[in-house]
């Protein structure tokens, strides 16, 4: 049995780019699977050569450390700036400047997301309630119409 | 258990030996298996200096004039050696996987583009595997074959 490919379609690549195939793989007895029955085949990224490397192993992929994220919206709002620039300079960290830079995204996370909690408050919330208003107003518009403001 | 699979046409240069050294590092690579090494009295020094580490074992098929040489290596720590046995394009260690305490055969395959080839190269395989039923198989390597064509692209005509 060959065990799912995950990753590229591909594993190897002619080195003008004209070609390319499925010419490694791994295959397994059943009694493999059923020892490890999450095996997948990871194709590797193609470094100096032109097979890829392929890692077999019967567990999910480690996405690593979440990234650290923002919102457009809040760029928008006016203490947004602030609040950054006012937390950011009076966080107290320790250790390389890696180190602190990373400490210092950690702190300010926590913060932006007590800041968005306060101003934004719950969007899906807010979402699911123009929602509603939007479906109230369609119904009413079929029936009748809707009269000068409510349009 | 996790293995790795490359053909790397060479092991000569050092950048190659340093990605894999990379690799098996980050992946906690418990047994390698490599294609085409075209390298001849393969020293032990090497394989450590591959692994980053001494508590390895290793099988080297030379194979012919230098061409299609195999090598499968493994963590002494992960993988309990038993016996191997080498033919003309394969290497096939047999072995316990210590962590889930399991016998398994681990295969390393270099089929040539010759049919002719992969046929005797298939019927030995089948051979020993008929021969061994107490353990659970895996094969990998360069194939050189594909089973569809939606697994190539670019290649104009089909073979096998």
């Amino acid at each position: 049995m060959e065990l799912p490919l995950v990753g590229k379609k591909f594993t190897w690549y002619k080195s003008d780019g004209s070609a390319k195939s499925i010419l490694d793989r791994f295959l397994v007895s059943l009694e493999w699977l059923q020892r490890w029955p999450t095996s997948k085949q990871y194709v590797l990224q193609r470094e100096v050569f032109d097979h890829c490397a392929i890692v077999a192993k019967s567990w999910a992929k480690d996405w690593g450390p979440r990234p650290f994220k923002t919102i457009d919206a809040w760029l928008l709002e006016p203490g947004f700036k602030d609040l950054v620039k006012g937390k950011w300079n009076n966080y107290e960290v320790q250790g390389n400047r890696m180190s602190r830079l990373k400490d210092k995204l950690k702190l300010l996370k926590t913060d932006i997301k007590e800041w968005n909690k306060s101003v934004f408050g719950n969007i899906e919330e807010c979402k699911r309630e123009i929602m509603m208003e939007i479906e109230n107003l369609d119904v009413k518009d079929a029936e009748c119409d809707l009269l000068e403001g409510e349009n | 258990m996790i293995i790795i699979n490359l053909n790397i046409k060479g092991l000569g240069g050092g950048v190659k030996a340093k990605y894999l050294k990379h690799i098996i590092y980050k992946e906690g690579v418990e047994f390698l298996c490599l294609q085409e090494t075209k390298v001849t009295g393969f020293f032990d020094f090497k394989c450590v200096a591959l692994w980053g580490d001494n508590k390895i074992g290793w099988v080297l098929n030379e194979g012919e004039n230098g061409a299609g040489g195999l090598l499968s290596m493994w963590n002494k720590e992960a993988f309990e050696y038993r016996s191997h046995v080498k033919g003309r394009g394969f290497i096939a260690v047999s072995g316990t996987h210590v962590k889930m305490n399991c016998l398994c055969v681990i295969v390393n395959v270099y089929a040539t583009c010759s049919i002719s080839d992969k046929v005797v190269m298939w019927d030995a395989l089948s051979t020993i595997k008929s021969a061994n039923h107490n353990e659970v198989w895996c094969c990998c390597g360069d194939f050189n074959a594909i089973r569809f064509m939606e697994e190539r692209k670019g290649v104009r005509g089909f073979s096998s």
